[in-house]
């Protein structure tokens, strides 16, 4: 099946400057080298911790934030260089849902006009009854009541804002929704409506999702393939339960040891990582892990892993290299 | 750091330019100059000796003329208004600032003489305003929405909306003049037999005479500052870290006095070095009620008489003043706050 | 019981607002055992943070405390006058709260801040305090203790910084420790690590913990007992291992159910409705509206929280 996103080599480097004149010290690469791709209608999971650069991704993607280097192909054509015009079309097939409901939503306007407004834009509906009845449908699928139409944002609880935020984004019949953390501040009861919601929207309108997480448990359940990040880097890419049963980088093992278990008959084998996440500044040579890697070599420190696949499932460490790394 | 501060101290120079220059034009290409002044005293002097005969008449415009040239060239107005910037500026970068047309004396002394007045009342005004204002702000944090909080609101709001030289102009006429209760002088600094007044006496005659002008400057500025100084610890006090201070065992009188009081000052530090301006201030209006011969009075004169060189000097201390200022407020800021780090 | 260390007794505290009272806190009834975890669960707004700081007396500012009773060491702690609560507050019941950044005192070195502790509940030389702040955060696993003393809040990682409000929490051994959603700010690698930290220090101390989370995971790895609770009230307490593998609770039961696991994929469990409205909460179990066996009785009246077996309290009709 063709890709309907392709991510080749993606860079975002963010110059720090210093000095009398603001000249470029370094750079902090919040996104270096990321390479993947989304089939039409398939959750990728792209998951790691904060600072790892998952946001700007996304962001990137969408080209909120222009890249330093590397392609997105949307459907196999460029993004990067597109006209504006080009673009504004191109943007109602990809949308993005915000972490926070409370800021995402325009304060002073009302549900028609925040879930109607894409639908304006490109012109999509005619006049205010045609607007009412595609917005009122909408609201439907999110599983709103139709009373709400002219209600502000403030009167919602969490949950729901979270839901007219997913009514707005798929308002245009988009092919990818960008997830960024969109969970993420919801209650447990609140986020399993919401998780659900996704998933059956995905079911009903063929969409894919860029689902992006810190929560590995919560991308578990929505996600076909995950892809794990660390300071910029994808370290491990895999279908979903491939990388839950046979976790190949030590960063995963780690990240999926330290969820807490709800469950507390099964005791879980903890890999307590130590240290904390680099600097910013990245270090210049060597894999980006090998400071915290409770198994790190003395190759690690000299010379970058490349990435490595098996069955669909990339992995970026010298230890899955030569022999097996389950010791 | 120390490249953001040398950065910030080098970009003075072309900023001082930018006003210079720009002020300098506005100011110079305004009519009422001094040649004008000139022709207008002579067509004046003219119409008064019409009486006279036709011959000395001839005789006269042509003395005119002549001396007109020689005016010009006195204030080199026959050059070009970017040539008389250039060479007023040349003047400038050798610390001269040229002489006073009004004064005839160079303009450093006739504007050092007036400044110890300012530095007075400047310093005097400020000093009192810090020393109400930041007790007035934090008694009313602790104490907002109570009855002392907003009466004293509502006085320093009254006091925030009479001008300071309406006040004083009320001030006279109930303290000063002796219609009402003649307690206080009615303007200067000190009073004519100052001289032979005792040491003691001698204190309290400047007091006396210091006492209304300084109330009219200060009745202004209590509002901005108490209010930021309330407003300011009431933002701290909502912190997490003072909760935490609670939790350490300290009582509420002293989580706010060791914690929240020194996190309140900051927004406040950050105008500190802006009292160097004090060597230049002085309200016009006041100086003028209380008679007072300050440098808002001389500001004032200076541009009405269009003594160029003073205007324009006034007006590069002032600027110097202001920019090296907001460097000092940096600073203090980086004193006070250890999380600011300018890059 | 005579063997808890803390007993709240149908504690209420209310915030008044300007379109009615918020019940913050609706009658609640809770002890705490020597040397145990006592997890408190709920999701936000349930009350589990104001119970916990009712206990201290720090309630934030319009909310007070209307009725109820705090047994601390066989006095009532809402009767105490505030220079005795101040004397047992970072001594006798120390608090570690949600985000280490916002927690300390941005200004001050955060040495001087846990001094600021021991100064004022014991006697102590500026050397021995010192020394004491020094040897406190070698415990929490501060690298360098000795130059971290002078260092401010900002400069240290967000675990560096929850290390630090630990050590803090604790440098009196108070008997106590309130831990207010203490990982909630952090990534999950660091969550790991604190929780640890917090296991260790409750073992070397021999104090008890209650532990304030939405996270049903770090209360199934970390505490010994737990208590659930809803819209202000509690509706279960029980044993961890009790309440995971049997709740009886339809709440504590759909909560369990709804949360992402790793051993399972694809739709989740999801509790019907949303949280009512804490201005307008509805009459009965507070429960009853979202509850799928509500009956007639749940709408009316407000079931107690009964014991089902000696460790298992439960707050439900069905169980009577």
């Amino acid at each position: 099946m063709a890709n309907l996103l392709e991510v080749t080599e993606l860079k975002k480097y963010f110059p720090v400057r210093s000095g009398i004149f603001g000249r470029v010290a370094k750079y902090v690469r919040a996104v270096d080298r990321i390479s993947f791709a989304i089939q039409p209608g398939e959750t990728l999971g792209l998951v790691g911790e904060s600072g790892c650069g998952k946001t700007t991704v996304g962001r990137t993607i969408l080209r909120l934030i222009e890249p330093t280097g590397g392609q997105v192909y949307f459907r196999g054509e460029a993004v990067a260089g597109l006209s504006k015009r080009r673009m504004r079309e191109l943007r109602t097939k990809m949308q993005i849902i915000f972490q926070d409901p409370f800021s995402s939503l325009n304060p002073r306007r009302v549900v028609l006009d925040i879930v109607g407004e894409g639908l304006v834009e490109h012109h999509r509906v005619g006049n205010l009854r045609q607007k009412k009845e595609r917005v009122v449908s909408l609201l439907e699928k999110v599983g709103l009541a139709s009373q709400i139409l002219y209600r502000y944002p403030h009167e919602f609880s969490g949950g729901q804002r979270q839901r007219l935020a997913i009514a707005r984004a798929i308002s245009l019949d988009p092919e990818l929704v960008v997830c960024d953390e969109a969970v993420s501040a919801l209650d447990v009861s609140v986020q399993a409506q919401i998780i659900n919601l996704l998933i059956e929207l995905q079911s009903q309108l063929k969409i894919a999702y860029l689902f992006i997480a810190h929560d590995l448990a919560v991308v578990k359940h929505i996600s076909q393939r995950i892809a794990v990040m660390y300071l910029g880097q994808i370290v491990e890419l895999a279908p979903t339960d491939d990388l839950f049963n046979n976790p190949l980088h030590p960063y995963t093992r780690a990240l999926l040891s330290a969820i807490p278990n709800p469950d507390p008959e099964q005791k879980s084998q903890r890999i307590i990582l130590y240290g904390e996440i680099d600097n910013i500044l990245n270090l210049d040579t060597g894999c980006c892990f090998q400071s915290r890697c409770p198994v790190t070599m003395e190759i690690c420190k000299r010379q970058e892993p490349v990435i490595q696949e098996v069955n669909g499932h990339y992995v970026k460490c010298f230890r899955t290299s030569g022999d097996s790394c389950k010791e | 750091m120390r490249a953001y501060f040398i950065k910030r101290f080098l970009l003075i120079f072309p900023t001082l330019f930018g006003i210079t220059i720009a002020c300098f034009m506005i100011m110079q290409t305004v009519p009422g100059g001094p040649v004008e002044q000139f022709v207008q005293k002579m067509k004046y002097n003219a119409q008064m000796g019409e009486g006279g005969s036709g011959g000395s008449n001839q005789f006269q415009s042509e003395l005119t003329r002549r001396e007109l040239e020689n005016i010009k060239k006195y204030y080199d107005f026959d050059k070009p208004i970017l040539t008389r910037y250039f060479i007023w500026l040349g003047k400038l970068v050798r610390f001269d600032l040229g002489e006073s047309y009004t004064y005839g004396k160079p303009v450093i002394d006739v504007i050092s003489s007036r400044i110890p007045i300012s530095l007075t009342f400047g310093l005097i005004s400020l000093f009192l305003t810090y020393l109400v204002c930041i007790p007035l702000g934090v008694k009313k944090a602790l104490n907002h929405g109570g009855t002392f909080d907003n009466w004293s609101s509502i006085l320093i709001f009254f006091g925030y909306s009479i001008p300071g030289f309406a006040l004083g102009v009320l001030l006279i006429v109930l303290f000063g003049g002796g219609s009402f209760w003649s307690v206080f002088p009615i303007g200067g600094l000190v009073s004519d037999n100052f001289e032979q007044l005792s040491w003691f006496a001698k204190i309290h005659d400047y007091a006396a005479h210091l006492f209304l002008p300084v109330l009219c400057y200060m009745i202004g500025g209590f509002a901005t500052l108490t209010l930021l100084m309330k407003n300011s610890l009431m933002e701290q006090l909502n912190q997490d870290y003072i909760r935490t201070a609670l939790a350490k065992g300290l009582s509420y009188h002293q989580a706010v006095f060791r914690h929240g009081l020194r996190n309140a000052l900051i927004p406040i530090a950050t105008n500190l070095g802006m009292i160097i301006t004090v060597f230049l201030s002085g309200s016009f209006l006041i100086e003028k009620v209380f008679t007072i011969d300050g440098i808002g009075l001389l500001g004032y004169q200076s541009i009405i008489n269009r003594d160029y060189p003073v205007a324009l000097g006034l007006i590069v201390i002032s600027s110097l003043l202001a920019l090296i200022g907001r460097i000092l407020s940096d600073l203090c800021l980086v004193l006070v706050d250890p999380r600011i780090r300018f890059q | 019981m005579g063997n808890s260390i803390l007993t709240i007794k149908d504690l209420r505290v209310e915030f008044p607002v300007e379109t009615g009272t918020v019940k913050a806190v609706d009658g609640v009834s809770l002890e705490l055992r020597p040397e145990e975890i006592l997890g408190l669960v709920g999701e936000s707004g349930c009350g589990k943070s104001v119970t916990a700081l009712s206990i201290l007396r720090l309630i934030p500012a319009p909310g007070r405390i209307v009725s109820g009773e705090i047994r601390w060491q066989g006095q009532n702690l809402l009767d105490l006058p505030i220079s005795d609560m101040t004397k047992l507050r970072g001594k006798d019941i120390g608090v570690v709260f949600q985000d280490p950044l916002t927690s300390f005192n941005p200004v001050q070195k955060i040495g001087h801040q846990i001094a600021e502790v021991l100064r004022l509940h014991t006697g102590c030389k500026t050397q021995e305090t010192r020394d004491a702040v020094i040897n406190a955060l070698s415990q929490v696993g501060l690298p360098d203790p000795e130059r971290q003393y002078d260092v401010y809040p900002h400069e240290l990682s967000g675990g560096m910084r929850q290390r630090t409000m630990i050590a803090m929490a604790l440098i009196c051994h108070p008997q106590l420790l309130i831990a207010d959603e203490p990982t909630t700010a952090l990534d999950v690698t660091i969550q790991a690590q604190i929780l640890e930290l917090l296991r260790i220090m409750q073992a070397q101390n021999r104090m008890s913990i209650i532990l304030i989370t939405h996270n049903l995971g770090i209360v199934a790895e970390t505490a010994t007992r737990v208590a659930v609770m809803y819209a202000g009230k509690i509706v279960e307490t029980a044993k961890v291992r009790e309440l995971f593998r049997k709740p009886l609770h339809p709440y504590t039961h759909g909560l369990l159910e709804s949360i992402p696991r790793l051993n399972r994929s694809g739709s989740l469990y999801a509790i019907p409705g949303t949280l009512p409205d804490p201005l307008n909460l509805p009459n009965g179990c507070h429960f009853a509206p979202r509850c799928l066996e509500a009956m007639d009785v749940c709408r009316k009246l407000v079931p107690d929280l009964l014991p089902q077996s000696p460790e298992h309290n439960v707050a439900c009709w069905l169980y009577k």
